[in-house]
């Protein structure tokens, strides 16, 4: 075909080799709807009734999650969430890598606290090898899970407000979230997808630096989680819009499997870091806020409370930190440090052999729970030995506390289903898995 | 990958460490196995006959306070005969935070008793299982497919499907 400027002014229908228009009838371009709606039919009457689609793509969906809803005017009589765009198959992905090679993946559940992720995953793995990580690797990965949290609540708290149309809270959080990421990045070398932990220890020794920029920003948090509240708790339209919305009872909290703030904001003051501790979590002070009506508003109040103890819970394991070794002396499972992996033949074997598969779990099911800053996060693992599970289930905490729209949203209003997505804060990454 | 056919899992009929008394003698009525206890650090488990499975969890519920259904799966062993899958039900007593891992074995095609009665969270954690492993669940009130696209051909997650799918969009 010609390029001059004439051709390339000219309408599509003019070029000869244009491809045909999508018709229908080929069934590589198939125009026909979705059958999804057939689920959402009205009954028998609808009456007054319709049927809108809100999502995948919408912003206060936090990601692609669909919500079909039966609309009477404003009011929302039904609402049928609609996930599984962003579903990867991690679980096939890990029983077919293997458990080394399935720790970057893990960035990816909830990108929003990738840290928090890599710890979980690998405290399970651990659990398999029957070995443990040492100390200090423990007390850097339990100040990575808490600067988590208050990463990912910062998010939460700052497009919750947006939503809503407090837009400073939105600016405030984000300026805040940026120096977390700096430390992210300082420790990891990476801000967001930081695959960070290794079997039996993390992948860096944190600094003196580090350590002492995380506590001083931690010593500084409290102060500014001031402000925000200043910003929201006793706003009156923020108290309006969040006060008696979306109420989650006690009983249905428990019934739907819910975890996390979402289930504390209903009164339980249920928290896997305090009923079974992990990393070092028993060694440390800190209290588990609960809420008492079960509403977004006290949702909302769980989470502020919960950074400011996640800030109190870092400075507390600083204090405390000793130096010493960050890998465990494990070889039949842990990889050999970098350093050596670069310059000794030796290592660099051994962490061939490990990542190829040469590695010999034991035989059995483990299961292992860790507080993720959206809820519990699990793994049912079954090794079959070998250096893959035979089977790895991730319980997602956010496909877990999303089934809950459907009991809560019925009856509220159009505009209120955007707190309440808010104020359950989910993630479409790790609910989709 | 090794051919394994038959599951790692040793059952006897003494309750392990760990089970409460109150969940011993809900179970006790329906012949239960218990899982031996398990070395590498799981809760306590059991095994049950696959039509009595959501009669075990509601005595579980009932009797012995087991409220919250935290997980729900399924393990697949394609050569295990003649039952293919084991279907496992994690819950947990809320208020003394004891765990309980109840399982039962099924053969491919053979369906589940649901637990939707049981629990809200089981609806969308059985459209799951059934959506990764085919396994039909009797009684559920809305069995489709949760992740995949409804017309979607095969079942990802039981360890025969190939992990780069059925290349039917190769070009």
């Amino acid at each position: 075909m010609s390029t001059d400027q004439t051709t390339r002014d000219a309408t599509p229908e003019a070029t000869p080799d244009a491809p045909p228009a999508p018709t229908g009838e080929n069934p590589e371009f198939s125009t026909a709807p979705f059958d999804t709606d057939i689920r959402l039919d009205a009954g028998e009457d609808p009456g007054e009734r319709m049927v809108l689609n809100m999502g995948p793509q919408h912003p206060s969906t936090h990601g692609v999650l669909r919500l079909l809803l039966e609309v009477d005017g404003e009011r929302v009589h039904r609402v049928v969430p609609d996930v599984g765009y962003l579903h990867r198959g991690k679980e096939k992905i890990g029983e077919t890598l293997g458990y080394h090679r399935y720790i970057p993946y893990t960035d990816r559940l909830d990108y929003l606290a990738p840290l928090a992720n890599n710890c979980s995953a690998t405290w399970a793995f651990e659990k398999v090898c029957g070995i443990q990580a040492p100390q200090r690797a423990q007390a850097i990965r339990t100040v990575c899970c808490e600067l988590a949290r208050i990463s990912a609540h910062l998010l939460g708290l700052g497009a919750y407000g947006m939503d809503i149309g407090a837009m400073t809270v939105f600016l405030y959080t984000f300026s805040e979230r940026e120096n977390l990421y700096n430390f992210f990045e300082h420790l990891t070398g990476a801000r967001f997808t930081t695959t960070y932990t290794r079997i039996g220890g993390v992948a860096r020794d944190a600094d003196d630096e580090w350590l002492r920029g995380v506590r001083d920003f931690c010593d500084g948090f409290g102060k500014k989680v001031d402000t925000w509240e200043n910003l929201l708790t006793n706003n009156r339209i923020w108290r309006i819009r969040n006060e008696g919305v979306g109420v989650i009872p006690r009983d249905m909290a428990i019934s739907y499997g819910l975890t996390g703030p979402v289930l504390r904001g209903s009164g339980v003051g249920y928290d896997v870091r305090k009923d079974r501790p992990y990393g070092l979590y028993a060694d440390v002070d800190f209290d588990v806020p609960v809420g008492q009506h079960g509403d977004c508003y006290d949702r909302y109040l769980v989470r502020i409370e919960e950074m400011r103890q996640s800030a109190r819970i870092c400075v507390q394991i600083i204090d405390k930190m000793t130096p010493g070794p960050i890998l465990a002396d494990e070889p039949k499972f842990v990889l050999p440090d970098k350093q050596g992996v670069m310059t000794g033949m030796e290592q660099l074997i051994h962490q061939f052999m490990l990542i190829t598969g040469e590695m010999d779990t034991p035989k059995g099911e483990v299961h292992s729970h860790s507080e993720n800053p959206k809820g519990e996060a699990g793994y049912i693992i079954r090794s079959e030995g070998g250096a893959a599970p035979w089977r790895m289930k991730y319980r997602a905490p956010s496909f877990v506390n999303l089934q809950v729209l459907k009991d809560i949203v019925p009856g509220h209003l159009l505009a209120d289903i955007v707190a309440i997505l808010g104020s359950i804060d989910f993630v479409m990454g790790e609910c989709d898995k | 990958m090794s051919k394994v056919t038959t599951s790692c899992m040793k059952y006897t009929d003494d309750a392990p460490e760990g089970v409460s008394e109150a969940a011993q003698s809900a179970l006790a009525p329906l012949d239960v196995r218990w899982s031996e206890h398990p070395e590498l650090g799981g809760w306590p488990g059991c095994l049950v006959e696959t039509v009595r499975f959501a009669e075990a969890c509601a005595a579980l519920r009932d009797s012995a306070g087991f409220d919250m259904l935290v997980d729900h799966t399924a393990v697949d062993y394609p050569d295990r005969k003649p039952e293919r899958f084991t279907v496992l039900a994690l819950l947990m007593n809320m208020t003394t935070q004891e765990r309980l891992m109840v399982r039962c074995r099924v053969a491919d095609g053979a369906s589940v008793p649901t637990l939707c009665d049981l629990w809200k969270s089981a609806d969308w954690a059985e459209r799951e299982t059934f959506d990764m492993f085919g396994i039909p669940f009797e009684g559920h009130p809305d069995l489709t497919r949760i992740y995949m696209p409804q017309d979607f051909d095969g079942w990802p997650l039981r360890r025969d499907f190939p992990m780069q799918g059925h290349n039917r969009f190769r070009d």
